[in-house]
């Protein structure tokens, strides 16, 4: 599904945190926002999965304004990864992959067969399948991540949000997180995902959204955006940029 | 098989609660034996007519114990219900039904109404109401702030309204004279002795109302687990869903200090034990919380009469003996699962 901004802005007191933010996500794509702390990454992510209302601008799913749909209805489209999200009690990670039916679900009415396919779809894709009755508490940073990544997906989402999926995970963690990323942005599912790995934005996006100081400095393919004159400008960083002959890879590393 | 493991909790909860109600029907300064029990109950079906119950005990069954029993009932899954949701909500493992400030303006507005000696039945479940209303007024205004209630605001105010109210009510007890005195802290004591027909017959409906309708938010509260946010991406809308339930509680904690006083330990420690046996689903929580609140109450009611008969000990002090020691060992084996910040 296509997600556009249109002029979109928010304050936060006096200060924007975001300003006349235009942006056009095609379907199926996965693109990244990448910018310092404080850019505006993730007040943009809020803004497209409602979660924060903006102060001016629209979001539209399609042609459909997201502030005209019902929650549930928003939920059946677009799933979201928070950065950190704290379970409260010792659910199983069955238990919580299963609550991404929620929105499917009427008062009282429990799991049907499809809602059942759904999850072991999400726990199979997530890679979390022999989890299933482990308690959340007890797993890695990484396993955990894969739940909440799972959790989205047994939503049947057609646009994903992830805030920071890879923060605080290693390296093997990273590349299996952005690997599924990549594989369901395949499946047509449209994924936009902040993160601050310029390396890991560069090797698996479609196109990066470089943001700085609440404003979209560049859009485009990796190449393109991830120059060193860009990088310089809003990061203040000198890198080198390599781009390896063997697998065609980018790799960003500070002088 | 997990399906089968909960369905074994609810039979052993159901008949626990069974035994519970039969065992309270029984003890007491008359004590009935458990074949007068059934005599009793078949006879009130029509169309049959045993002989061989002394009218006394027929009188003390029907007229006293099973009321009592019905009240114990009600309020003790009334407070379970409430601790369930009151724990949820605030993913506080300390949270009571209390922590809203119910008892403590409930205790407040009924010793105001024993000083100032307003004789009518009804007063002191009114003057509870009304102190608990109040205070539980005060403290959603107190949170509320641009549109939405912030949990931690909730909890402190309710602390501090608490301790205010308590304050009142020492006053209160300082200014009374030694019969008020008594009244005032025979009644913060808490327990069933309220029970009758009428009192059934108001909270019944009321109570049970409350209590059915928290089963549908069961899984509500289950995505509210995983945080506001993540709820609100799962379809809830957390603020309605928060003030829905959080209400209900209250109403309920409410109807039951005005009836049976503060009665602690309860919404603690039903929900924890709960927990521990079933997991943290509150789909099968709210409904286990209904039925082991009430056997629980019934059951330490029970206990409260027998130790020291003919006079009956305050049931909260019985839930506090069992309760505590029970909540302490809970503390020493929290895990991180039980702890949010």
């Amino acid at each position: 599904m296509k997600i556009t901004t249109r002029d979109l802005t928010v304050f936060y007191g006096e200060i924007p945190a975001i300003r006349s933010v235009d942006l056009m996500i095609n379907s199926g794509e996965l693109v990244t926002l990448l910018g310092p702390n404080g850019s505006g990454k993730s007040t943009l992510l809020k803004c497209m999965g409602r979660a924060l209302t903006p102060d001016r601008g629209t979001v539209f799913l399609n042609e459909q304004n997201v502030a005209h749909l019902s929650a549930r209805k928003l939920a059946t489209i677009i799933a979201a990864v928070e950065q950190e999200v704290q379970v409260a009690f010792d659910f199983t990670v069955r238990e919580v992959v299963e609550m991404g039916r929620f929105p499917y679900l009427g008062r009282g009415e429990s799991a049907g067969t499809r809602d059942k396919q759904a999850i072991q779809y999400a726990l199979e894709t997530t890679g979390i399948a022999a989890l299933g009755s482990r308690n959340i508490h007890d797993l890695s940073g990484g396993e955990k991540q894969r739940v909440f990544l799972a959790l989205a997906l047994a939503q049947e989402p057609r646009v994903l949000l992830l805030d920071e999926p890879t923060s605080g995970l290693d390296i093997h963690y990273r590349l299996k997180i952005m690997d599924t990323v990549q594989q369901l942005s395949a499946t047509g599912i449209t994924v936009i995902t902040a993160i601050h790995d310029l390396n890991l934005a560069a090797n698996y996006s479609d196109r990066v959204v470089l943001l700085s100081g609440g404003t979209v400095v560049n859009v485009g393919g990796p190449e393109q955006v991830l120059t060193r004159e860009n990088i310089l400008k809003v990061f203040g960083v000198d890198v080198t940029i390599e781009i390896s002959r063997s697998n065609g890879k980018m790799h960003i590393s500070p002088v | 098989m997990f399906q089968e493991k909960s369905g074994i909790i609810f039979l052993i909860l159901t008949v626990l609660l069974v035994i519970s109600m039969a065992v309270g029907i029984m003890v007491g300064p008359v004590s009935i034996h458990v074949k007068q029990i059934l005599i009793v109950v078949i006879d009130q079906l029509p169309g049959l007519n045993l002989a061989g119950v002394h009218e006394n005990a027929r009188t003390i069954i029907t007229e006293l114990r099973i009321p009592r029993v019905l009240l114990g009932f009600l309020v003790g899954g009334a407070l379970a219900v409430s601790g369930t949701i009151m724990q949820g909500i605030f993913r506080n493992p300390l949270a009571t039904p209390y922590i809203l400030g119910v008892a403590s303006g409930g205790s407040a507005g009924a010793s105001l109404v024993i000083l100032l000696g307003v004789a009518t039945p009804l007063a002191h479940p009114l003057g509870a109401l009304g102190g608990a209303a109040m205070v539980v007024g005060m403290v959603y205004r107190l949170s509320w702030s641009r549109g939405t209630t912030s949990t931690y605001t909730l909890i402190l105010a309710g602390v501090a309204l608490s301790a205010l109210c308590s304050a009142i009510t020492t006053f209160l007890i300082f200014l009374a004279g030694p019969y008020e005195q008594h009244r005032i802290l025979f009644w913060i004591m808490g327990g069933l002795w309220k029970a009758s027909w009428p009192v059934i017959m108001v909270m019944f409906p009321l109570i049970g109302f409350g209590m059915a309708g928290s089963l549908f938010w069961g899984r509500d509260m289950n995505a509210l687990a995983l945080g506001e946010n993540t709820a609100f991406h799962l379809g809830i809308k957390p603020e309605q869903v928060k003030t829905l339930l959080l209400g209900l509680a209250t109403v309920i904690t409410a109807l039951s200090v005005a009836v049976a006083g503060t009665i602690g330990f309860v919404g603690l420690i039903v929900p924890h034990i709960l927990r521990l046996l079933m997991g943290p689903d509150h789909r099968k929580l709210l409904l286990a919380s209904v039925i082991g609140g009430g056997g629980f109450l019934i059951a330490m009611d029970a206990v409260a009469r027998f130790i020291m008969p003919p006079s009956e000990v305050p049931v909260g002090v019985i839930t506090a003996f069992l309760g505590a020691p029970f909540f302490l060992y809970l503390l020493r084996r929290t895990r991180t699962g039980m702890q949010i910040g």
